[in-house]
């Protein structure tokens, strides 16, 4: 029969059993419930995802422009120079008739043609080569060769060659060389290399208090942003960009020190005298560093435009992410100086509002030189440390930008 | 960091102290949510629910009684109101409810006596389970479990008995309670 427990030595015996239970929770677990408990912290995923799109629009587009091949049949030169004909394919759909016919005339007049790369305007004539692979067949003659056909898939392959074609409309059985330029249709993509001294201004306020007594203000520093870009033209005025930059910042003075346990930022003064005072032998300035990479995203605008001259007004928001950090930290008894990276935040926003003007110099090259702000969102420090900081840089931006 | 450091991290909505917390009793939790919920997956979701109210919650923490005891009552409540939107959760409180014993015939894989008791209150219907995970382990009485599960404190006592009697015999099946009473002993 069976013996059962009293219910004191039933309950005992389960809670002793099963108190120490544990099971370790999946490495996702934390991760969602972080993203739910800081929400704001999306913004580096959602920044990346941003990025991607841009950048599958750019190579998927650009991917796309293949299949947009351009025939420039304006300069033609016969072999037998007393036959020029033009056998233009230009608007095909609108002027099919006027392409029939010319190839007609043409096939009566047989000639070779070649197309002069230097003479050959750029792109002032453009044909869809979907068009072109449906109502006719193209051929390639090379010269001793034997002519070939050449579909679109092989078009593209061949952007950027000069061949000499054979047009065969299979409407009217019609066969006719003609010469044409393959090249590709000009992107809407440019790309931007820049870089940006600046000054800053830091505004530091202790944190719960109105009290403008425990807000100061730091020196200017020189600080230097680098980067890349891509834009995007989404109009005739207006541009998208997307790209990635690295940010340097100094703080030369500003000292950190702890106070009854709790980090704080000291006022510049104050603390550079007390340093003086303790590290006599040790130089009197504390140069902090940090170094972020960051992600910006934006657009610009077109506000006027004069010859060679243009005139933009952009902004950009950067999603940014402090990956080096050389900042000092003194504590209260000022004895020791140790390095602190903890309490520095890694991920934070920048935007930036800047106004440049655009050179064109050649070959699609162009210069921009502006002034530019930039202002941190979230403050320099975590929100455990007691004070917080907003920065402000003021910059030249200079950069080079090409078409695509 | 602290302890103290750690909660007032948390109660500031660091990150850093929050992981910190979190790390350091999630995995009793899970244990404690495990013992309520269907699966690991499920029992995940209810920690995840739980700590987010930990979270949120914590500054109400008058640092009165432990903060393990303090976080175990927030999670059972919520694996709790995770159970109660199930329908058949409520139907399974039916005290006339009754499952044949079949589906407790399994054998528990032997790791060790925790896991392995652990796996046998899981085996239980989940009405008898909830009860006596609440009566048994979490020390509720039959009043607080009657006012938590919305059903009569002398529904919670007989759910009580009825899966008393049931984890025995899972528990003489699988070769666990004999060993225990004598250790017990």
């Amino acid at each position: 029969m069976m013996e059962h427990f009293s219910t004191d030595q039933f309950e005992t015996f389960l809670k002793l059993s099963t108190e120490n239970f544990k099971m370790q929770p999946s490495a996702r677990l934390w991760n969602s419930l972080f993203n739910k408990m800081h929400p704001g912290s999306k913004w580096p995923s959602i920044s990346t995802a941003i990025l991607f799109f841009f950048l599958f629009c750019f190579f998927g587009t650009n991917k796309i422009n293949h299949s947009k091949i351009i025939a420039d049949t304006s300069h033609q030169i016969s072999k037998n120079n007393d036959k020029k004909k033009f056998a233009s394919i230009t608007n095909h759909q609108t002027e099919k008739n006027k392409l029939k016919s010319d190839l007609v005339e043409v096939q009566q007049n047989p000639c070779y043609f070649k197309t002069s790369f230097s003479e050959a305007p750029i792109l002032n004539e453009n044909i869809d080569s979907s068009i072109i692979s449906t109502t006719e067949i193209l051929f390639v003659r090379q010269e001793n060769k034997k002519d070939t056909e050449l579909n679109t898939f092989e078009l593209i392959k061949n952007i950027g060659q000069h061949f000499t074609f054979l047009i065969h409309n299979n409407i009217d059985e019609v066969k006719e060389i003609n010469s044409v330029k393959i090249s590709e249709k000009r992107s809407q993509f440019t790309y931007q290399i820049y870089a940006t001294p600046s000054m800053d201004y830091r505004y530091a306020n202790q944190k719960n208090t109105k009290n403008a007594m425990d807000s100061n203000v730091s020196n200017l520093h020189l600080n230097f942003e680098a980067g890349g870009a891509i834009l995007m033209n989404v109009s005739k005025y207006v541009r998208i960009k997307a790209g990635m930059q690295l940010n340097f910042s100094q703080i030369k003075n500003d000292n950190i020190q702890y106070n009854n346990g709790k980090a704080d930022i000291a006022s510049m003064y104050n603390s550079v005298d007390l340093m003086n005072n303790k590290f006599n032998n040790t130089s009197n300035i504390f140069k902090n560093s940090t170094y972020q990479i960051s992600i910006p995203i934006g657009t610009e605008f077109e506000i006027m435009s004069h010859n060679k001259l243009k005139w933009f007004a952009g902004a950009t928001i950067q999603p940014s992410y402090l990956f080096v950090s050389n900042d000092h930290s003194v504590f209260t008894e000022l004895n020791n100086k140790v390095y602190q990276q903890s309490m520095m935040r890694e991920w934070n926003v920048n935007s930036s509002i800047e106004t440049f003007i655009n050179y064109d110099l050649k070959n699609n090259i162009e210069l921009n030189v502006g002034p530019q702000i930039r202002y941190q969102f979230l403050s320099t420090y975590k929100n455990a440390f007691q004070q917080s900081e907003r920065l402000y840089q003021f910059g030249l931006k200079i950069g080079i930008s090409k078409k695509l | 960091m602290t302890e103290e450091e750690i909660l007032d991290g948390s109660k500031n909505n660091n990150a850093a102290a929050q992981e910190i917390l979190y790390q350091k009793y999630s995995p009793k939790m899970l244990g404690v949510c495990y013992r309520f919920a269907k699966s690991k997956m499920d029992a995940e979701d209810m920690l995840q629910e739980g700590f987010i109210k930990v979270f949120t919650q914590l500054n109400q923490y008058r640092n009165s009684g432990s903060l393990e005891g303090w976080i175990r009552r927030i999670i059972v409540n919520t694996c709790i109101n995770v159970l109660k939107k199930n329908k058949r959760f409520s139907d399974c409180l039916d005290i006339s409810f009754a499952e044949n014993l079949h589906s407790l015939e399994k054998n528990i894989p032997s790791i060790i006596q925790a896991k392995q008791i652990v796996e046998c209150i899981r085996l239980l219907p989940i009405g008898y389970r909830t009860v006596l995970n609440l009566y048994a382990i979490e020390g509720y009485s039959h009043k607080e479990i009657g006012e938590l599960l919305d059903i009569q404190e002398s529904s919670s006592r007989s759910q009580y008995f009825r899966a008393k009697a049931m984890l025995e015999i899972v528990l003489i099946k699988n070769g666990i309670l004999d060993q225990s009473k004598k250790e017990l002993a």
